[in-house]
């Protein structure tokens, strides 16, 4: 990022429009799948980014922005959730428990970049995330945006130990899920 | 050794982890952004605005002023948001898209508000792009087709065969407040929203945004409120409803929902593209006596005085 971000509170609206043209769309991702309505995602990063905006001067919107930013989207998806439907929300971290015994393969051994992400395979990663209990799909998902174990900790309001929790789980999930594009590939 | 391990697996992600990212990002990259975009530096605009005048208002420092402050941040929120919105509409309707909306009106003056004028009709569809239009509208058994060119210039079809022009300076008031009432000339309509009205975005629902505008204090308008309903995926007007104050007459709320939308047929926006051959088109080059007698027969007595009297003749 541009050292015009360092000092916000300074900075020229085309660095922060630079700034908030790079990260919308990650961003928009994230909520959208989340809380499964377009909508409600556009709705949610536009207040989440203005609200970020209006306080730039307490931040380094360049070091910390998206971390922040990920972490109000995090807040607002997770309560527009509870509200919605507080059963659901109950069983945040139902599922997710399959054994991962069953696949037969060795995951660390797979190099990511080898694996072809075809449509039918994003499809299946997409159906897989829909089908994790939301923390851990945010866990997940966090992480696939490059957020260190601590930072989902904080975005998710809970322990880093339970963050690691989280995501062993969803992986688990997801590697069932995927089996088959992983052995394909492995094979 | 676990922190080690934490440390190694953070540089290191697992395969999953990566194809997640991957796959986030590729929908990231297939997302257009432009209007959530436009949206938050519309409200981030707004609220430098707003931020101004917080820091005047404190200097007086009293309850009441800041309790006026509080309402004028809710509104000038929901004014940018609204204007970003309309902003949106307009960008869509300038497209080379044809859009049919019904029109239906509801008198709000009592049952004598009419009086002079066409009863107001059942079945009227209006087509549509930017600031054109052109209005199909049935009566008993009569259709006709009318429109209104850019130099103000009204022309109808009555039958296949016939059509008569009426300059914009012939056109009698009668005729001026049907052809306002019926009218939808979008863009303009849009632009005057954003430019001079007050927008509040309210009662927005999964499938559109609902914005009503009223004029401000100083804006002589014939329109005392609009409600739009803009379609939240397309930005396309889906219904607008005016409440149109004619002055010394009716007092009217004119509903225009959507029913269609197609490539425009250019032709349609003149008398010509809906005649058939051999056809006449009665203009000022002939004897206003004679289009207002056509117009008589088509319409009734109401009819008298669509077109001026007295005006400079033109046949000669």
């Amino acid at each position: 990022m541009s050292d015009a971000l360092k000092s916000p509170e300074n900075a020229p609206d085309d660095e922060i429009a630079k700034w908030v043209n790079e990260v919308l769309p990650k961003a928009f991702v994230y909520a959208r799948s989340l809380v499964r309505d377009v909508h409600a995602a556009e709705d949610i990063v536009h207040d989440c980014v203005c609200r970020l905006l209006a306080r730039k001067a307490r931040y380094d919107l360049a070091k910390d922005g998206f971390r922040l930013l990920l972490r109000a989207i995090s807040n607002a998806s997770i309560d527009r959730i509870r509200k919605q439907s507080p059963r659901l929300f109950n069983d945040l971290d139902a599922g997710g428990e399959e054994q991962s015994s069953a696949l037969e393969i060795d995951l660390r051994t797979i190099d990511p970049s080898d694996l072809v992400l075809s449509k039918e395979l994003e499809m299946a990663i997409e159906k897989g995330l829909q089908a994790l209990p939301i923390n851990q799909r945010a866990a997940l998902e966090l992480k696939g945006l490059g957020l260190r174990l601590a930072e989902i900790a904080e975005s998710l309001q809970i322990t880093e130990s339970y963050a690691g929790v989280l995501l062993h789980r969803a992986r688990s999930s997801m590697a069932i899920r995927l089996a088959a594009w992983l052995k394909a590939d492995e094979a | 050794m676990k922190s080690h391990q934490r440390e190694r697996h953070e540089e290191n992600p697992h395969p999953i982890e990566s194809l997640v990212g991957r796959t986030l990002e590729r929908q990231a990259h297939a997302v257009d952004m432009q209007f959530l975009s436009e949206r938050i530096f519309d409200t981030r605009h707004r609220s430098h605005r707003r931020i101004w005048s917080r820091s005047m208002l404190a200097i007086a420092a009293s309850t009441m002023i800041l309790l006026a402050f509080a309402l004028g941040r809710w509104e000038s929120k929901a004014q940018a948001s609204a204007s970003s919105l309309v902003q949106a509409a307009r960008s869509v309707h300038s497209l080379a898209v044809e859009r049919c909306y019904a029109v239906a009106i509801e008198n709000l003056s009592g049952a004598n508000a009419a009086k002079g004028f066409f009863p107001f009709l059942k079945d009227v569809r209006i087509w549509t792009q930017g600031d054109r239009f052109w209005v199909e509208a049935k009566r008993n058994e009569r259709a006709w087709v009318w429109g209104r060119n850019a130099e103000g210039s009204v022309w109808m079809t009555l039958g296949e065969h016939r059509a008569l022009q009426i300059q914009a300076e012939e056109i009698g008031t009668p005729l001026l407040q049907i052809c306002d009432l019926y009218s939808l000339e979008l863009d303009s309509l849009l632009a005057s929203f954003q430019d001079r009205w007050t927008l509040t975005n309210h009662a927005s629902n999964e499938l559109t945004y609902t914005i009503t505008a009223r004029p401000s204090r100083n804006s002589v308008r014939r329109i005392g409120e609009a409600i739009l309903e803009i379609d939240r995926e397309t930005k396309v007007v889906r219904q607008l409803s005016l409440v149109r104050d004619a002055g010394t007459i009716s007092s009217s709320r004119v509903t225009f929902t959507l029913i269609d939308s197609r490539p425009p047929q250019e032709s349609n926006y003149e008398p010509t593209g809906h005649l058939t051959e051999p056809y006449q088109i009665l203009t000022s080059q002939h004897l206003s006596a004679k289009r207002t007698e056509l117009l008589n027969a088509w319409f009734g007595s109401s009819a008298d005085h669509w077109i001026k009297r007295n005006l400079p003749d033109q046949t000669k």
